[in-house]
């Protein structure tokens, strides 16, 4: 996962689909498997991260329309 | 006829004296039977409409004149605000009125003289313009929703202009009106009009023209029949609402606008969309969004929580497991095979072992056979012709040997 982009949800999601294939594969090696779980779990981090963020937008938004 | 009937009276003049009411009683007849329900072209004078309901007018030309009577009973009939000067074609019974010894036209109907020809010039002009296809309704220019700028095309005064702006005014008090004056009848009417089209769709920030008319004679909304209007309407690129005369009134403006109203008043309720509806439509979509917002949020929360709680994330342990167990597996199959292997070494080596005692020599001598060496014990005996009497032999057996000496050879017999 290239740091210097700026992630995107969508790409994020389809990214762990992958991940969580290639780990549920039983040909995938031990070490691609350590790799792939880290960056699986850093992803999920941060699209609960997107995710939590949104919410909170939307419910500020939300606020501002009642005032 | 009347000529012979008057002939005939002169020559019988002193014998056949008329009353005057018998006289206008015969002139009375002569003439009802003559001319009912006639048609006189005419302008209207004199035009009298007092309390008791009936019409009087008198219908005369450059060089003539007839008076004229509607009755009150026949007034349902009138479609017409009459005014002196005005040229109709009255439809009736001619009569004399005795009393005062005039002839008169009972009127039962009156129609706009001239209306004929416009009205045959109209359809004429109406059909050649459709031909053309000006009033194909694949050309109708959608009409703005929300427009934020509308140019108005009327008289000055009239009621149709006040009310064209009062409307807008408090319906869509957000829309800016802008007013053109026009002439809207009368040989000048169409090229102002025609210019005034001209400005408004020059004028990039509006985005709906209302052209309207207050009612009138066919004659007075004559104007917005004329070609070179209608070509102008037709090329406008800003949408137009007509709204010309009353409901009843159809002009070729109204079959090549893009929205044909039925009066002034309803061009300008058509021409926009109330405030307070678009508030409604606003609040509308406020919900709208903040209910697809929450569903896309949940639809977003649950693919993550998909794909968070399969076993490839959830028990990582698991995936170590299925290394080790196949690594288990993989061991338990070597043992196994190398187990095999050596077994299958070790009965070969016991068949082999089997095969080899079959054959030793000692095992024989146990069964009870025995060996017959020469006396130097080098040499075994297998035949009788290798010995003689007396000779001496060893005899080997399983537990020890003989020496013995031949006593006699005996031939086995032939079969």
């Amino acid at each position: 996962m290239k740091k210097d982009k700026k992630i995107n949800f969508e790409d994020s999601m389809n990214r762990l689909e992958d991940i969580v294939n290639l780990l549920e594969d039983q040909s995938t090696s031990l070490e691609q498997s350590i790799e792939l779980f880290e960056e699986g779990m850093l992803l999920t981090d941060s699209c609960k991260e997107i995710l939590k963020n949104t919410e909170t937008r939307i419910k500020k938004l939300l606020k501002e329309e009642k005032n | 006829m009347l000529k012979e009937k008057q002939n005939h009276e002169s020559f019988n003049l002193t014998e056949n004296i008329y009353t005057v009411s018998d006289f206008t009683n015969s002139l009375k007849n002569l003439i009802e039977e003559k001319f009912s329900f006639i048609s006189i072209k005419g302008e209207i004078s004199n035009l009298s409409q007092p309390t008791s309901g009936h019409i009087y007018f008198t219908l005369k030309d450059e060089k003539a004149e007839i008076k004229a009577v509607m009755f009150r009973g026949y007034k349902n009939n009138l479609k017409l605000n009459l005014h002196d000067g005005m040229e109709i074609i009255a439809v009736g019974d001619v009569s004399v009125y005795t009393q005062r010894g005039y002839h008169q036209l009972i009127v039962k109907n009156i129609e706009v003289a001239g209306q004929g020809s416009l009205f045959i010039a109209f359809e004429k002009l109406k059909k050649k313009l459709n031909d053309q296809g000006l009033f194909n309704k694949f050309h109708k220019k959608k009409l703005p929703k929300f427009p934020l700028e509308i140019g108005i095309i009327t008289s000055s005064t009239g009621a149709a202009v006040e009310d064209i702006i009062n409307i807008l005014t408090r319906r869509a008090p957000h829309v800016k009106l802008n007013l053109r004056p026009t002439i809207v009848q009368g040989t000048k009417a169409s090229n102002d009009i025609i210019q005034a089209i001209d400005q408004f769709d020059k004028n990039k920030n509006i985005e709906l023209i209302i052209l309207g008319r207050g009612g009138g004679s066919i004659e007075d909304l004559w104007c917005f029949n004329e070609e070179k209007l209608i070509n102008k309407i037709f090329e406008c690129q800003t949408p137009i609402i007509t709204g010309i005369g009353h409901e009843t009134d159809f002009t070729l403006a109204d079959f090549a606008s893009d929205l044909r109203a039925p009066t002034p008043s309803a061009a300008a309720e058509l021409a926009s969309i109330s405030l307070d509806e678009i508030e409604k439509k606003l609040i509308n979509f406020k919900v709208r969004f903040s209910e697809l917002l929450n569903i896309i949020m949940n639809n977003s929360w649950q693919r993550l929580d998909n794909i968070s709680i399969r076993y490839g994330f959830q028990k990582p342990s698991l995936l170590i497991e299925s290394k080790k167990k196949h690594l288990n597996e993989k061991s338990y199959q070597l043992k196994k095979n190398f187990q095999n292997s050596f077994n299958l070494k070790s009965y070969h080596v016991e068949s082999i072992k089997s095969k080899l005692q079959i054959i030793d020599p000692k095992l024989i001598l146990k069964r009870g056979y025995s060996i017959v060496y020469e006396n130097s014990k080098n040499k075994i005996i297998k035949s009788i012709y290798e010995i003689s009497n007396n000779e001496d032999v060893y005899v080997k057996m399983s537990d020890g040997s003989i020496k013995t000496q031949i006593k006699k050879i005996i031939k086995n017999e032939k079969r």
